[in-house]
């Protein structure tokens, strides 16, 4: 699921898992309905939250892990089988006895990841799960998340505002507008259709925010636009012409202006996606209510 | 049981955490009893006319009274307050994601104080009578674990009451504070309800720990009196059926919350 800042998908999360309920409408999860047997619904569901305070700061990892896992009715023995083997996969088994308040982010959003997978659900929500974990343990969270729902046979929705992201996890993307699904496609046939849209993601600290206007002037870029704060790094979502061509000339500009550049990853803007699909979009059919754009080289 | 297990583990874990707080809250209540055995002594062997039917000693009187009060703002206070904790701390959502039903989810994360409260309440008498010469009689144990029951239940219900308020308007409600202060001045904590002046004395029976004040004066200071008994435990037995009503509120309370979309605002 990808979409701006405030569309409506962490909202769309939330009333899957039951923890709010719609104005409108019916949600069904594996043949429940939400609002009719939130129970069964969430016994279904494992959900990585967005909020990385989620846990009890005094606690360490186990004990945490614990109190969910029990809360969900499962039996200590078997949790703490359970929580040796998620702590053992996710590299958190040698900080297991660590207070949760002494994690790193990314640690919490480990710890986060296997507090949704304890209980093995068939429907697993994970709304931005690793954009605070480095690559290498972002890699195996994803490889832990494919074998976990493969086990049981299940289904995986992910938020995310990386589309590279996205196209590699799942094979239906559907992109939010306004707080409803504006387009909902096939991963390969949106691969295609974006797959001449370059950018990357640049982490920076101390870019004041009349700086952006001097970013955009730079030869070579379409826009670059203002992804999120965190930690203290503004993280830019920049949308080139001509791959990586622009990039040094980019950087200088960056440079120039006083702040501090983090770190650089290529990346499909997100912007760009958006604003081409849901442009496009106007020439595609309606289906179960929702839109499907007819892109070029889309098989159907 | 897996659920309330679960928080008894969890709180036990935090509050070890904080050993020096635990130690502090207990040496404090060492304290009280020593002040409450010295205004006791200002009296010494006088005789109070309201303290009669009460055994005639006043330590022993306010030592039931001020325990029982003890207890009480723990019982109110511990369902607001584990909601608003776990707001602020952002674990609620992650609660409200487990097979457990939100209104026991909400209803166990107080459970622990209650129970600490309920065994300090116990150490506190203990001390009194074994140290510092209460005359407490123990034949009608098994009756005062049951005005206790009754008690916790009632005030539980008031607290699962204030946990909605919290719930709903994102705000710390002041009710256990005013309910306090006045069954503090009106349900005979200090004093008996006799002394009170004639226009508030009819009002002290609109205080649940009233009943319980009587009850347990009743039972543990060697002056029961069967009809009263009887009226206090059947007054007792109707406030607590705000528990089940508390905990209604309360599952309300939390839908309300949910189709607002404000369960994790504070």
């Amino acid at each position: 699921m990808l979409g701006a800042n405030g569309v409506g998908k962490t909202t769309l999360l939330k009333m899957v898992a039951t923890l709010l309920l719609p104005d409108q409408g019916r949600i069904h999860v594996d043949g429940y309905d939400v609002e009719q047997e939130p129970r069964r619904a969430r016994e279904r569901v494992g959900y990585v939250l967005a909020d990385e305070r989620s846990f009890h700061w005094r606690l360490n990892a186990e004990n945490n892990l614990l109190f969910f896992a029990r809360l969900d009715g499962m039996d200590v023995p078997s949790a703490k089988r359970r929580i040796a083997f998620l702590l053992e996969r996710l590299d958190l088994m040698s900080a297991r006895e660590r207070p949760f308040g002494q994690y790193s982010t990314g640690m919490k959003h480990r710890l986060a990841v296997a507090r949704a997978l304890l209980m093995r659900p068939r429907v697993l929500l994970m709304d931005e799960p690793t954009r605070s974990i480095d690559r290498g343990h972002a890699a195996e969270v994803w490889r832990l998340v494919r074998e976990e729902i493969e086990e049981v046979e299940g289904c995986l929705v992910v938020v995310t505002h990386q589309v590279q992201e996205a196209l590699g996890l799942c094979n239906r993307v559907s992109i939010l507008a306004d707080g409803s699904i504006a387009i909902d496609t096939s991963a390969d046939s949106l691969g295609r259709f974006t797959s001449d849209l370059d950018g990357f993601t640049v982490s920076v600290r101390g870019l004041a925010a009349s700086d952006m206007e001097t970013l955009r002037d730079c030869e070579g870029i379409c826009d670059v636009r203002l992804a999120s704060h965190m930690a203290g790094e503004q993280v830019l979502e920049v949308w080139t012409a001509n791959g990586e061509e622009p990039l040094a000339s980019f950087l200088n500009a960056v440079t120039s202006t006083g702040a501090t550049v983090c770190s650089l990853q290529r990346a499909t803007p997100l912007q760009g996606v958006i604003e081409r699909l849901i442009a496009h979009g106007s020439n595609g059919t309606a289906e179960n209510g929702h839109y499907e754009p007819v892109l070029p080289g889309a098989t159907s | 049981m897996t659920a309330a297990a679960a928080y008894f583990h969890r709180d036990f874990r935090v509050a070890w955490s904080y050993r020096f707080s635990f130690f502090v809250q207990n040496v404090s209540m060492i304290f009280s009893l020593v002040t409450l055995r010295l205004i006791a002594d200002l009296f010494g062997s006088q005789q109070v006319d309201a303290l009669a039917p009460y055994g005639g000693d006043y330590f022993s009187f306010v030592l039931l009274g001020v325990g029982l009060s003890f207890l009480a703002y723990p019982v109110l206070q511990s369902f607001p307050d584990a909601v608003r904790g776990a707001q602020t701390t952002g674990t609620l959502e992650a609660m409200l994601l487990t097979r457990t039903s939100p209104a026991l989810i909400i209803a166990c994360g107080g459970l622990y104080p209650i129970l600490i409260a309920v065994l300090q309440l116990i150490t506190f008498v203990s001390i009194g009578a074994l140290v510092l010469g209460a005359q407490v009689e123990l034949a009608n144990l098994g009756l005062v674990f049951l005005v206790l029951a009754l008690t916790m239940a009632t005030l539980a219900g008031i607290g699962l009451f204030s946990a909605a308020f919290v719930i709903v308007f994102k705000q710390k409600d002041h009710f256990s504070t005013g309910f306090l202060a006045i069954a503090f001045l009106m349900s005979g904590v200090m004093y008996p309800t006799s002394v009170l002046p004639g226009w508030i004395e009819p009002l002290a029976p609109l205080i649940p720990i009233t009943h319980t004040l009587e009850l347990a004066r009743q039972l543990l200071l060697e002056s029961a009196d069967g009809s009263s008994i009887a009226f206090h435990f059947a007054a007792l037995g109707a406030f607590s059926l705000l528990l089940p009503i508390g905990l209604a509120v309360l599952a309300y309370a939390v839908r309300v919350a949910k189709r607002a979309g404000s369960l994790a605002q504070y």
